[in-house]
């Protein structure tokens, strides 16, 4: 495995050198799987797409400040800085804004118009949406980011046994949310 | 077994992560109770779901100009290290 594959040389390549390409590489390798992580807790994508924004600014700081020192996989590191951006996010007093999350753009000559998205919410989505924050957190980290449970309990400051004790339950209360929304059809 | 081993045992065997022989057991036992095996496909199902759910994506135009934000905080950090006097 060259250097270029590996996302801690890569961290600690840019913490010493300060090789922009280093830092580019990752962000590359990276955004989706913020991005991804802020969506499930945000409200709108444009809220997700700051968080995530938010997220690599803080990452790149702490990476010229040496704070990150290899005791955890990169993306573990950085879905870390991720999850503390969002509950700032969520904890924050907001204003009302006028969000174009779930509208379809149609033009029509010089007009555009924007109307809900046509497709419904699945029951899936609305499930996940149904669940304790913990749970929905320590689902997003294991089954969709592909984090084990040990390292989910590094980001919650969990032990590894409580982490994957949590992961247990978040399962069976996505599991039974899925089939109560079976039962209410 | 308490419910809480039962479930953790459950969770290894749905993560295909038991050695072989107790694996093996596992399976004998769901092939010997309905019941259990009917909570192990139903959760089988709700796992199965979740993990092929689509990541959603952000815009391209979005990637982009976070990445040049990035890049241009990591210069500004260059020129302040540069311009910063040498220590004796």
């Amino acid at each position: 495995m060259s250097e270029w594959d590996d996302d801690e040389a890569l961290a600690a390549r840019y913490s010493a050198d300060g090789d922009a390409r280093a830092l580019e590489t990752l962000f590359r390798r990276h955004l989706d799987a913020t991005y991804g992580f802020a969506r499930r807790f945000l409200a709108s994508r444009e809220d997700a797409e700051e968080a995530a924004s938010e997220t690599w600014l803080r990452a790149g700081r702490a990476l010229r400040a040496g704070r990150f020192r290899g005791e955890s996989r990169f993306k573990t590191w950085l879905l870390g800085i991720a999850r503390l951006v969002c509950l700032e996010r969520i904890r924050q007093p907001r204003l009302p804004t006028l969000s174009l999350s779930g509208l379809t753009e149609t033009h029509r000559g010089d007009w555009v118009l924007f109307s809900p998205d046509p497709d419904p919410v699945s029951d899936l989505e609305a499930a996940l949406a149904a669940l304790t924050e913990d749970h929905r957190l320590i689902l997003t980290l294991c089954d969709l980011q592909g984090l084990s449970s040990a390292e989910a309990g590094m980001i919650l400051g969990r032990t590894a046994a409580a982490a994957k004790s949590l992961h247990g339950r978040a399962r069976r209360a996505l599991r039974d949310a899925l089939l109560a929304s079976q039962e209410d059809l | 077994m308490t419910e809480a081993e039962r479930d953790e045992l459950l969770d290894l065997y749905l993560d295909d992560a038991l050695p072989e022989a107790l694996r093996a057991s596992v399976d004998a036992h769901l092939a010997a109770h309905p019941e259990a095996a009917a909570e192990a496909a139903s959760l089988q199902a709700a796992i199965s779901q979740l993990q092929a759910l689509p990541g959603e994506r952000p815009d391209a135009w979005f990637t982009e100009r976070t990445l040049d934000r990035l890049l241009r905080e990591h210069a500004a950090a260059q020129e302040t290290q540069q311009d910063l006097p040498i220590s004796k």
